[in-house]
């Protein structure tokens, strides 16, 4: 089991960064923003961001602009390894075995179980 | 202190260059708790280095809806007295999840630096390149040198570097709830900035049963504040937005919050563009009603919004360059906002927040919310959740915020302990 597309709408994003205390709280039971499988992705200049969730071989990105699978982005910057985007070596969503723990944390519903 | 906290106090000493690290201890902790009190604390032990104080609330950067406070604490040039003011968005978390809850900045540098902290490691570096450069330039600076985009930056413009009594400490690229000059004190002390990076991870006694709790909290928190956005804040301060709609492109929140109170607004680009495009700076995050309100009575929305651009820029105090500004045209008002950052210019009559209200030592970050605001504000201002968020919901009472501290370390402290703190600030 993992992230789907069904599970995100972006729009209701906005930017606070509960999905990645939660994930990272369902890894480790502490409170931080890097262990979690959900990234925010932020221009911050330009009020652009979404989601970024590393699922199999994949990043599931949910943006503005629409929802999509990333394998392309996601094989080629897997190959920069440790200077890559640290999203790629991170777990993958296992959807907490059940638990959805960023839906259920997600203030705004922007991610649904 | 082993839970909540990262456990470490960072003192900068500007004269020598040297920075030493504190153990955090949980008795400084149970006595202050932490955010503004624990602020105090150490700015009472610091007080002949002439120091400025950042810290993290209790709650800050953690689970607890709203938690994205960190408080700065120093004596205010406007006022002459020790003063808090809340810095929201990201910066709270960052800085405990640094590795750092407080950090003191004591004495002056004799040139220019920034303090870089991350990962339990702090940096005094040179800033000589960075002086003179506006907020944007220099948080842009900075994340390019850094390496990162998520590196959280407090820093000062022409205002502060001058020290203008109300320079204020600008957020990234945004305004912040420094109402106390505080920026000047950055000008003063030589730091051009404050650069942080979080990726620490803070421990609890208990996670199951806080886990069950928090969810349990967060649906009553969701239920209080469903629907409620910048509209709701701005009604309660008798703030009016029209002219605001056209432009506003997304609503925003700080760190964990669920109520998006801060629109950006889009007027290099058309509002409703979703996507990233080449437009590099299409607009401004309106982080402070009450500037925007001191622009708008005299200008249209657009100049308005314009302004605070330009004042984020130079990093002046927003309602007092609001209260000032004479001039109605774009070019002439964003002129006479360069014209009041020299050295020289003198804004000391103008309050910076709603002169009907006497809010003390803490500023005003937004409007008073309920009858109870001041202690709501000591409370938020100590355990590093947003008054907004502890106004809009009365779930979040005293009774269950202790019960929170108590299952995230195991203690058994009362309201009447919280109360005791919440003494040390409003007397
Ligand atoms: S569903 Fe669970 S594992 Fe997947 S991103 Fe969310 S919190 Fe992480
Ligand atoms: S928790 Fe929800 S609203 Fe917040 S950043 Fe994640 S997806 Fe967006
Ligand atoms: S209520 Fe507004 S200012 Fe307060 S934390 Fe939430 S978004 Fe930020």
């Amino acid at each position: 089991m993992q992230m789907e597309k069904k599970n995100i709408e972006p729009m209701k994003c906005t930017g606070c960064g509960a999905c990645e205390l939660a994930c990272s709280f369902y890894r480790d039971e502490v409170f931080s923003t890097i262990r979690s499988s959900v990234m925010m992705h932020k221009e911050e200049k330009k009020n652009y961001f979404g989601i970024m969730v590393k699922v199999v071989d994949d990043l599931l990105l949910g943006r503005p602009e629409g929802i999509e699978f990333d394998s392309e982005g996601s094989k080629s910057k897997e190959q920069e390894g440790a200077s890559g985007k640290p999203i790629l070596m991170r777990e993958e969503c296992d959807m907490c075995k059940g638990k959805v723990l960023c839906a259920k944390l997600c203030p705004m519903e922007s991610i649904i179980e | 202190m082993d839970y909540m906290y990262s456990g470490l106090i960072l003192v900068v000493d500007l004269e020598s260059g040297e920075t030493e690290e504190v153990d955090l201890e949980e008795e400084f902790i149970r006595e202050n708790l932490g955010g503004a009190a624990a602020n105090l604390a150490l700015y009472e032990e610091y007080k002949d280095r002439d120091p400025m104080i950042l810290g993290s609330g209790f709650f800050t950067g953690t689970l607890i809806s709203g938690s994205a406070l960190g408080i700065a604490t120093a004596k205010s040039p406007v006022t002459g007295k020790v003063a808090h003011s809340p810095l929201a968005w990201f910066f709270g978390p960052e800085l405990k999840l640094s590795g750092y809850d407080f950090v003191v900045i004591c004495g002056k540098s004799e040139k220019p630096v920034y303090l870089w902290l991350h990962d339990e490691m702090a940096d005094i570096k040179e800033a000589g390149e960075l002086w003179g450069k506006d907020t944007w330039e220099t948080t842009d600076f900075l994340r390019n040198e850094l390496g990162d985009d998520r590196v959280q930056v407090l820093t000062i413009g022409k205002a502060g570097e001058n020290q203008v009594k109300n320079a204020q400490l600008i957020n990234n690229y945004w305004g912040s709830g420094d109402k106390f000059g505080f920026g000047a004190i950055f000008g003063k002390k030589n730091v051009k900035a404050l650069a942080l990076r979080g990726m620490g991870e803070l421990e609890l006694d208990d996670p199951e049963a806080f886990l069950e709790k928090d969810m349990e909290l967060l649906g009553k928190v969701k239920e209080s504040v469903s629907g409620k956005k910048v509209e709701w804040l701005a009604e309660k301060a008798g703030i009016s937005l029209e002219g605001l709609d056209p432009f506003i492109h997304r609503n925003t929140a700080c760190f964990n919050c669920p109520l998006p109170c801060r629109p950006y607004v889009k007027y290099n680009e058309v509002s409703t563009v979703m996507s990233s495009t080449r437009v590099a700076e299409p607009g401004v995050l309106v982080s402070d009603l009450y500037g925007m309100a001191a622009f708008n009575k005299k200008l249209d929305m657009e100049v308005s919004l314009r302004a605070i651009e330009k004042c984020c820029r130079v990093g002046i105090d927003q309602v007092v360059a609001g209260s000032l500004i004479k001039n109605t045209e774009l070019d002439d008002v964003l002129r006479e906002i360069d014209s009041m950052v020299p050295g020289e210019s003198d804004t000391s009559d103008i309050k910076p927040w709603d002169k009907d209200f006497d809010y003390g030592a803490f500023g005003s970050f937004c409007p008073p919310l309920t009858d109870d605001w001041k202690e709501k504000v000591a409370i938020s201002y100590i355990l590093g959740i947003c008054p907004i968020l502890l106004s809009a919901v009365p779930e979040l009472s005293k009774e269950v915020l202790v019960e929170m501290i108590n299952v995230t370390t195991g203690w058994d402290t009362t309201v009447e302990n919280l109360d005791s703190v919440v003494s040390k600030l409003i007397g």
